[in-house]
Parts: C-alpha cells; sequence; structure tokens
C-alpha cells in the first residue's frame, strides 16, 4: 500500500494542472467568504448614533432573547411560589391572509407562569413552570432546556438550598415534580408573561425566502397565589424592554390581591436567527471551492484514462484493488490539507471582517467553531473521493463531473433557492450528498422556538455528524462500486 | 454552411451527443412536473414553479455544448476538423450556431410543455426561459472552447451558474444579495420568470447574453492562437 501512495501522489503532485485546480479551490472558499464577509455591512443609526443593541448571552454561552412582563418579589434564601393559571388570553397584529387586522388569539410559544432567576438583567440563569400557547404545560430552565409536563394549570416552584424543583397539578393537592435545577444564591421569584412574534416566511424581493415577525402579546391571569420566603414588595419590571417600542409590547401588571393579571411581549429562548451572523456565513465559499475539488477529483482518475497511463498504473498494481482506495487516499488528503487552510483562514479573519462592520457574530463554543473548520475541510476531502469514485466508474470527465455536481450541489441549490417547498428541501438535503453542508450549521435549531428552521434559511434537517455521514456513505459506496468494476472490467 | 453541416454531421453520429438534446427535454419537464406536484397551489409565482427544471435542465445545454466543442480535442479529431475549416472563428462559429441550434429546439419543447403540465406560466416566461437555455449553451461553448478540457470546462461553467445564486443565499446581505444577483448569469437571467424586483424581467437577460459573449470573444481569441493538441 505504501509505495502505491508514493506513486499515486508523485502523479499527484507533478501534475501541474492538479495542482493548480486545488490551490484554485482554496482559493475560492477563502476568498469567496472573505469578499462576502467584508460587505456584510450593519448599520444601527438611532438616536444614541451608530450603536448595535447588545445580544443578551445565556448561562450557556448562546445567543438568546430575553424579555418578558416580570412581576417579582427579592429570593433571599429558601422559599417557594405556588399559582393556578386561570385564564390565558392575548392578540396577534396583522395575521395572513389578509395581513389588515389586529385580532384575538395566542400563539404557539406563549408563556405564562412562575419563575425563579438570577437577577433582572438579561441572559441571567433561570428557572420557570409556565403554561404556554399551544404545548401544554412546561418546566425550562436557562433558555435551552425544555420539558413537558402534561396541561395542569397549578403551578409550583420551590428553592430548598440551591435546588430548584418544578410541579405542577391538575387540582393543587397532588403534585407531580417535574424537574429539579439548580440555583444558589439571591434571587427574584414571582409571575412572568411573554409572547413571541408570529413568524410567516414570504418570498423576498430578490427571490430567497424572507421571514416575517410580527408582533403579539399574551395576558396571563394568576389567581391561589402563594408566595414563601420573599422579601421585599412585589415590584413590575419589563426585563429587556426598549425605548419607544409599540404599546402592544409594553408590559404590565394588575393586582387585585387574590387575582393577578400580567400582560406581555418577548421570549425567553434561544435566539434563533435574531441571535446574530453565524460563523459559517465566513465559508460560503466552500460551495464554489467545491466544483474546484470536484474537477480536481474526477481528473484524477479520468485523465490516466485519456493519457493511456492507466495501462501502466494496472501493470504496476496486477491486483487492481488497491489502486483507487490509494489514490482516494490522496486526494483527500490533499484536499482536506487544502480545505483546513482555506476554512482556517477564512473564518477567524471573516468574523473579525464582519465584527468591524458592526456585525453581532452569535457567540458558539471552540469546540463547535474547531467542527465547522474541519468539518468544511472534511467535506471537500469526501467530496473529492466521491468525484474520483464517479470518475473512475465513468472514465469520462465531463459525465462525472456533471453527475457529481448534480448530486452535491444542485440539491443544495433546490434546497435553498428554488420555490421548492421546505419539507420537500428538508428531503433533499437528507437523502442526497448535499447533506454533509450540515456539518456547517453552527446554531441548532431548538423545538422550543417558532423560528424560520428551514433550509433557505441555513437550518439542515439532520445533525452535523449525521448529514456528513450521508456524505460519506455515498462516498464509500461509489468508491466500493469503481474498486468492483476496474477489477472486472477491461482497462 | 458546409462548415454547419460538417458539425451537424458529427453531432449526429456520436454517440451520447442527440442524447443530451433528449436529456434537456426529459429533465426539465421532470423537475418542473415535481416542483409542480409538491409546491401547494398559488403560494409562489406559478412561472417559477412550472419552469423549476430550467435550473436542472441546464445541466444539459452546459454538456452538449461542452461535447461538441471540447470533445474534438479530447479525440485528437479537432486537427481534421481544422483541415477540412482552416478558419478556426469559422469553425466556432459553426460549432456554436450548432449547439445554439439544438438547445433551442430542444427548449422549444422542453419549455412549453412543463408550462402545460405546471400550473402555467406567462408568455413573458416561456420566451424568457428559451432564451436564457440558447444563452447558456453559447456560454458554455465559450467556456469550453477557452478551456478545452471537458471537466473544466464543465466545472467553471456550472460553479459561474450554481456558484453564484448558493453565495447570495449564504451572505444574506441585502445589498451584496443584489449585487451577486445583478453578475449572476443564472439569477438575473432568470428573473424573466418573475419573483426579482430589483432586476425586472427581460433586463436580466443581459447578464447571460454578457456572460455569453465575453465567453465566446474569449474562446475565439483561444482558438485561434494556442496550438492544437495537448492541455
Amino acid at each position: 500500500m505504501i509505495p502505491l501512495l508514493r506513486s499515486e501522489w508523485t502523479k499527484f503532485r507533478t501534475v501541474r494542472g492538479w495542482i493548480a485546480g486545488s490551490i484554485v479551490a482554496i482559493l475560492l472558499t477563502a476568498g469567496v467568504g472573505l469578499l462576502g464577509a467584508a460587505g456584510t455591512v450593519r448599520s444601527c443609526e438611532g438616536p444614541q448614533g451608530n450603536v448595535c443593541p447588545e445580544i443578551p448571552i445565556g448561562p450557556g454561552g448562546q445567543a438568546v432573547s430575553d424579555r418578558f412582563s416580570f412581576y417579582h418579589r427579592a429570593l433571599p434564601g429558601d422559599g417557594a411560589i405556588t399559582v393556578k393559571v386561570t385564564g390565558v388570553s392575548g392578540v396577534i397584529t396583522y395575521p395572513p391572509p389578509g395581513h389588515d387586522q389586529i385580532v384575538p388569539g395566542v400563539v404557539p410559544w406563549a408563556k405564562v407562569g412562575v419563575m425563579v432567576k438570577r437577577d433582572l438583567t438579561q441572559g441571567s440563569a433561570y428557572t420557570a413552570v409556565m403554561v404556554t400557547g399551544d404545548h401544554g404545560t412546561r418546566v425550562q430552565d436557562d433558555f435551552v432546556n425544555d420539558l413537558a409536563a402534561g396541561r395542569d394549570p397549578w403551578l409550583r416552584l420551590t428553592r430548598t438550598g440551591d435546588v430548584l424543583t418544578g410541579a405542577t397539578s391538575p387540582d393543587g393537592t397532588s403534585w407531580r415534580t417535574v424537574s429539579s435545577t439548580r440555583l444558589a444564591g439571591p434571587a427574584v421569584i414571582g409571575l412572568f408573561a411573554t409572547s413571541p412574534c408570529d413568524v410567516t416566511l414570504g418570498q423576498g424581493s430578490l427571490g430567497g425566502v424572507v421571514g416575517a415577525c410580527r408582533l403579539t402579546n399574551v395576558t396571563g391571569k394568576f389567581e391561589h397565589i402563594g408566595v414563601e420566603g420573599a422579601a421585599g414588595p412585589w415590584t413590575h419590571d419589563d426585563v429587556g424592554a426598549e425605548p419607544g417600542a409599540p404599546s402592544l409590547s409594553v408590559g404590565s401588571a394588575r393586582d387585585w390581591g387574590s387575582t393577578i393579571q400580567l400582560t406581555g411581549s418577548g421570549d425567553i429562548a434561544p435566539a434563533g436567527i435574531d441571535g446574530g451572523a453565524v460563523i459559517e456565513r465566513t465559508l460560503s465559499g466552500a460551495t464554489i471551492g467545491l466544483i474546484a475539488v470536484i474537477v480536481v477529483g474526477v481528473l484524477f482518475v479520468t485523465a490516466e484514462y485519456r493519457r493511456g497511463l492507466i495501462g501502466a498504473t494496472l501493470a504496476a498494481s496486477p491486483g487492481r484493488t488497491g489502486v483507487l482506495p490509494a489514490k482516494a487516499v490522496v486526494v483527500a488528503a490533499v484536499t482536506f490539507a487544502g480545505g483546513l487552510v482555506a476554512a482556517a483562514v477564512a473564518v477567524p479573519i471573516g468574523l473579525r471582517l464582519m465584527r468591524d462592520r458592526n456585525n453581532a457574530i452569535a457567540p458558539v463554543t471552540t469546540l463547535t467553531e474547531v467542527r465547522v473548520i474541519v468539518g468544511t475541510a472534511a467535506l471537500l476531502a469526501v467530496t473529492a473521493v466521491l468525484a474520483l469514485a464517479l470518475g473512475a466508474l465513468f472514465r469520462r470527465s465531463a459525465a462525472a463531473v456533471i453527475t457529481t455536481i448534480m448530486l452535491v450541489l444542485l440539491p443544495q441549490l433546490l434546497a435553498t433557492a428554488s420555490v421548492i417547498p421546505a419539507p420537500a428541501a428538508e428531503w433533499l438535503l437528507r437523502l442526497t450528498p448535499a447533506a454533509g453542508f450540515a456539518i456547517q450549521q453552527s446554531i441548532p435549531a431548538y423545538p422550543q422556538v417558532e423560528d424560520y428552521s428551514i433550509p433557505a434559511l441555513g437550518y439542515y434537517p439532520l445533525p452535523p455528524w449525521g448529514g456528513f455521514a450521508v456524505t460519506c456513505l455515498y462516498a464509500a459506496a461509489a468508491l466500493a462500486a469503481a474498486v468492483v468494476t476496474l477489477r472486472r472490467r477491461d482497462a | 454552411m458546409t462548415a454547419i453541416r460538417s458539425e451537424w454531421t458529427k453531432f449526429r453520429t456520436l454517440p451520447g451527443l442527440p442524447w443530451l438534446v433528449v436529456l434537456l427535454v426529459v429533465v426539465t419537464v421532470g423537475v418542473g412536473a415535481a416542483a409542480a406536484a409538491l409546491v401547494p397551489c398559488c403560494d409562489v409565482l406559478p412561472s417559477r414553479v412550472s419552469l423549476a427544471g430550467v435550473l436542472a435542465g441546464q445541466v444539459a445545454a452546459v454538456a452538449l455544448a461542452v461535447g461538441v466543442v471540447s470533445g474534438e480535442y479530447a479525440t485528437g479529431m479537432i486537427t481534421t476538423s481544422l483541415l477540412a475549416v482552416p478558419g478556426r472563428g469559422r469553425l466556432l462559429a459553426a460549432k456554436a450556431l450548432l449547439t445554439g441550434g439544438l438547445t433551442l429546439a430542444g427548449a422549444l419543447v422542453a419549455i412549453p410543455v412543463s408550462a402545460a403540465v405546471g400550473p402555467g406560466a406567462t408568455p413573458t416566461a416561456v420566451a424568457g426561459s428559451i432564451v436564457y437555455l440558447v444563452l447558456v449553451s453559447q456560454l458554455a461553448v465559450g467556456v469550453a472552447a477557452l478551456v478545452r478540457d471537458p471537466a473544466v470546462a464543465m466545472g467553471v461553467t456550472l460553479g459561474v451558474l450554481y456558484g453564484f445564486p448558493l453565495v447570495a443565499r449564504m451572505v444574506q446581505d441585502p445589498a451584496w444579495q443584489e449585487r451577486l444577483v445583478w453578475i449572476s448569469p443564472m439569477e438575473a437571467g432568470l428573473a424573466v420568470q418573475g419573483g426579482l424586483e430589483p432586476v425586472g424581467t427581460w433586463a436580466g437577460l443581459a447578464v447571460p447574453a454578457v456572460w455569453a459573449a465575453v465567453a465566446l470573444a474569449a474562446g475565439r481569441a483561444r482558438a485561434g492562437r494556442a496550438r492544437l493538441t495537448g492541455p
């Protein structure tokens, strides 16, 4: 195997066109993304000058939405809050199809309930038990964790030591514990109400999909309110409220002693598409670089057929089985190294360029950033192997290039930039080698967010490594078929 | 005229090439019909849905152009062709005319049939998409004459066609998206199907026309100078 690898590597590095193609792939991958990053300028002209609002960061490090109406007291130590939610109503502005009326209604993820939160700053740790518009009773904490808890109207949140226990009950007597989380130190305890905007997707003027976010609010009615361990008076705060916001989104509380009515608008959840630019935007060049990679991968084998070199190659390796795997290893290694250089340059420099132009970047962990960079390089390498295998199967470079591009790029194009509806687009990105682009998605889609999680806006239906595995399966199957065919057929 | 006739003879006797015209029709109609079946009625422009197959079908037009032009360099047939038609510009023009004519013939079947199968299309969209496919074939002829290697020619042409829209979607910055649309032959060219307000309808077809003209001129320049064989 080692001599085979060495001979294939010698071929690769001595053919000028293949090296040139690999360099073109690197330049396209890094250059296109950097150009896009350099051109992405965000302007936030307002009364305070060009200052963009800060995006709150949750305890887990992700960008979050944290805006709600909060009626609360201080919680210095142990304590508990118990309520019965007796009514949830709300307002939705300008819903489809007419988009011309403000109607009563509650959006599926409107939330009213009880909460213990570290403090009133946006993004601080919390645990909440809530009744939602259409998803039943739930317990959520720290923005990303979400547990379903039936449809009970009684909610209770207890703190003992630093353990918070969320419980629900159908009647206020028999309680079912749903979750337990940790929150130590002084905190605030109280009632909250919030309602995310109603999302509609439409065609943009440039042909892509554009999400529209229409204001809603929710009013929760609380009775049988019992609070233990709290200190200080009841206070109302509109957490995260922006000055000059429309009156429908301004929170309010009315307290009649036995009944409290709370109105609010906003969301307490991962920020989704509003959480800033995603890091993979600096790697948009990979789709174009991929074409150069495909051409090199195909030519690495078809050129041998065209020039008759294949005869010498096969004479040197009469078993034939090792030839294509050796070629695959060489082309994958070269492409991976080149892709790694391109991505490792494009991501940090691209992010720097975007930050300099006022763009907020959705924060991700270092591990995710490494996965996006290495994953992009790996995706290029696996595609090169697929192209090589198809080149060996077809022995005609034009046919192999067309087939690989139609397998990898056309589904991606149809799914993200055409009229194909989201469900069909998601199947395209599950079943074709284009699934591998999922490795670039840095921000996951959360089920508890009414968001724009469709392919056209950068959300893939498969998890990153799952999607990558689909592409690997295609490459492995094609390579296996090519090895078998090479053994059987006349060179 | 004789040059075109000899190109026609080569085309119809070579295995594979005539099938590409059939493929153009089948893929365009097939993908269009699939899109029409998938998209719920009236959500988006009917012209876009009916003619969605052009996105995939244009690959056949590109393959045809590359086959007609690059194929001869690969087999060495180009020497014989140039002995018979010494004017290199004339030979390229004959190849361009043949490819354009065949694509036009395929498109004249594929586009009206797609419109009939799908939820319908405006006459502007039908006529414009036919013109678009012919322009794409001319772009591919120019690129193939310029780079000669069939794989590289396919890669460059499809990269130009598919690359811009994919990057434009990922950039998500409206100003840049609009700039990219205006240099993207596919996006601007298909604005004739409607739904792309900043480009309008007919004006967008100028973009693939300019690309095709530049590619043909560059291909002509290379054909006039470079040696015959080798990459």
